[in-house]
């Protein structure tokens, strides 16, 4: 049974894994459409949907907050571009640093997954053979 | 409508977001975004302009909420409430064989229907055999099928050019936002006014058609003529009455929730009860064309063509009973299954 106050705690350790697992998100959403004009911020969000079936959705002020201090941290950039069925969209690209903390970011998700998964797997068997 | 709306939610989050160095930016992604929603529910689901632009509006967070966790996120750099979140992903629209689909059932609904209906007038009919109208009404169930997907080409092409303006309507750049407070004021009393507008130009409508009843009723009063007579006066009396009553209905509705853009369920309504009224007139006839042709043209033309003409109207009636039914369940469920909650499906502004 989980309590008011262990449910607060897991509900910011919620927030925080998924709002740093969603900066990687758009990392690599973004990094998707690199070779092919960039993308903007409706289909990133759509991608995003489509790609983790709806799991890593966040609210517009999260959403484009984040596409915001990525780009004032220069990990990605914009160029506003015409569009055929619309109004002209700012489409992102990702910088060279960008790419870099992507691939960082995205390794180190990998290791840290590795790790608390043999954590919890001997956890497992541990708690079997006590 | 979707001007005003849109612009009303973009001058809303401009003005919480103050005097913030990216301002201009945020709206413009913000403008985009509802385009994006819009123009996206729109290809899926086939809406028009205003019920598309309305959808991606309530998509959206309330306009302040939206430009102060902006702020907050941007200031502290902790992202969001993610039990807040809403989906973007829009109802789905019928498909193509879907509508075939659908056309089958509603050829099996008016076969039975009219199995039912024919089965009824006779036993209002002195010397109608049970199934004597079915016999001849019998290939409007071959007509079915063709006028479903007569009205779901015809919607597809509206859609196209709906969204076609939408697109000019952005190319123009109809959608700037005004940004001086004079215009936003202008703004605000604009919509109001046209708010206002929308309830009493139903109200006025609802009053001037009852108006229009009492006067009908006043004329076949004076005129010594009842309602009941089998002429053709009763039947224009009948007709009349009939288009103005529904008429107030439409104009009740305008007055009780404002302007209905996406009419989709009150077409519904004025289809199903014209069907049901020509149903009626189909089972309980209550002319006599025959005899006013007789009387009015001679013997010429009475019987010259057919055997009877009442026998036709009452075909006709028939017939576009049947379609009006076709057509209301068409106009209800063509986006899918319609709840009373659906707002989606009644865009009301007012």
């Amino acid at each position: 049974m989980v309590n008011l106050e262990e449910s607060t705690w897991l509900h910011k350790e919620l927030d925080s894994l998924k709002n740093s697992s969603l900066r990687l998100s758009l990392l690599l959403v973004i990094r998707l459409y690199q070779n092919t004009g960039g993308v903007y911020g409706y289909k990133i969000s759509e991608k995003l949907l489509e790609l983790t079936q709806g799991e890593f959705d966040a609210s517009n002020a999260t959403f484009y907050a984040i596409l915001r201090r990525l780009e004032k941290d220069r990990l990605i950039f914009s160029k506003v571009q015409p569009s055929d069925v619309g109004p002209p969209r700012k489409h992102y690209f990702l910088t060279e640093q960008g790419v870099s903390v992507m691939n960082t970011l995205g390794l180190e998700w990998d290791r840290h997954y590795y790790f608390l998964k043999k954590l919890r797997e001997a956890n497992t068997k541990g708690e079997n053979s006590v | 409508m979707s001007n005003t709306n849109v612009n009303q939610f973009i001058n809303e989050v401009r003005q919480a977001l103050q005097n913030h160095p990216d301002a201009d930016d945020i709206v413009l992604e913000l403008q985009n975004h509802i385009w994006d929603l819009a123009n996206n529910y729109s290809t899926k689901t086939g809406a028009g302009v205003d019920e598309a632009f309305q959808y991606a509006l309530d998509q959206m967070e309330d306009p302040k909420v939206l430009a102060q966790d902006f702020l907050a996120e941007l200031r502290t750099g902790t992202y969001g409430n993610w039990a807040e979140t809403k989906s973007p992903v829009p109802e789905p629209q019928l498909t193509e064989g879907q509508i075939i689909i659908l056309s089958g059932v509603g050829t099996l609904i008016a076969t039975i229907l009219l199995f039912a209906i024919s089965w009824v007038a006779s036993i209002y009919t002195p010397g109608l055999a049970p199934f004597d109208l079915f016999d001849r009404l019998g290939f409007v169930v071959v007509v079915i099928p063709i006028i479903a997907l007569t009205l779901y080409y015809r919607d597809r092409a509206e859609f196209e050019r709906q969204v076609k303006r939408l697109r000019n309507r952005f190319a123009r750049g109809d959608e700037k936002v005004p940004k001086s407070p004079a215009e936003q004021l202008k703004e605000k009393r604009k919509q109001k006014i046209s708010a206002f507008g929308a309830h009493l130009s139903g109200f006025l409508e609802a009053v001037w058609n009852a108006g229009a009843i009492i006067f009908v009723l006043y004329i076949s009063y004076i005129l010594s003529l009842s309602v009941f007579n089998p002429t053709w006066y009763s039947m224009g009396i009948y007709l009349t009455i009939f288009a103005l009553s529904l008429d107030i209905i439409r104009g009740m509705i305008r007055m009780f929730v404002g302007e209905i853009k996406a009419s989709r369920l009150i077409d519904g309504i004025v289809d199903i009860s014209s069907g049901i009224v020509m149903a009626m007139f189909f089972v309980f006839y209550p002319f006599n064309l025959d005899l006013w042709i007789h009387e009015t043209f001679g013997t010429f033309f009475y019987q010259a063509v057919t055997g009877s003409y009442d026998l036709d109207l009452r075909y006709l009636l028939g017939f576009g009973a049947i379609i009006q039914v076709v057509n209301s369940i068409y106009n209800v469920f063509k986006f899918g299954t319609w709840k009373p909650k659906d707002h989606k499906s009644l865009t009301i502004v007012g």
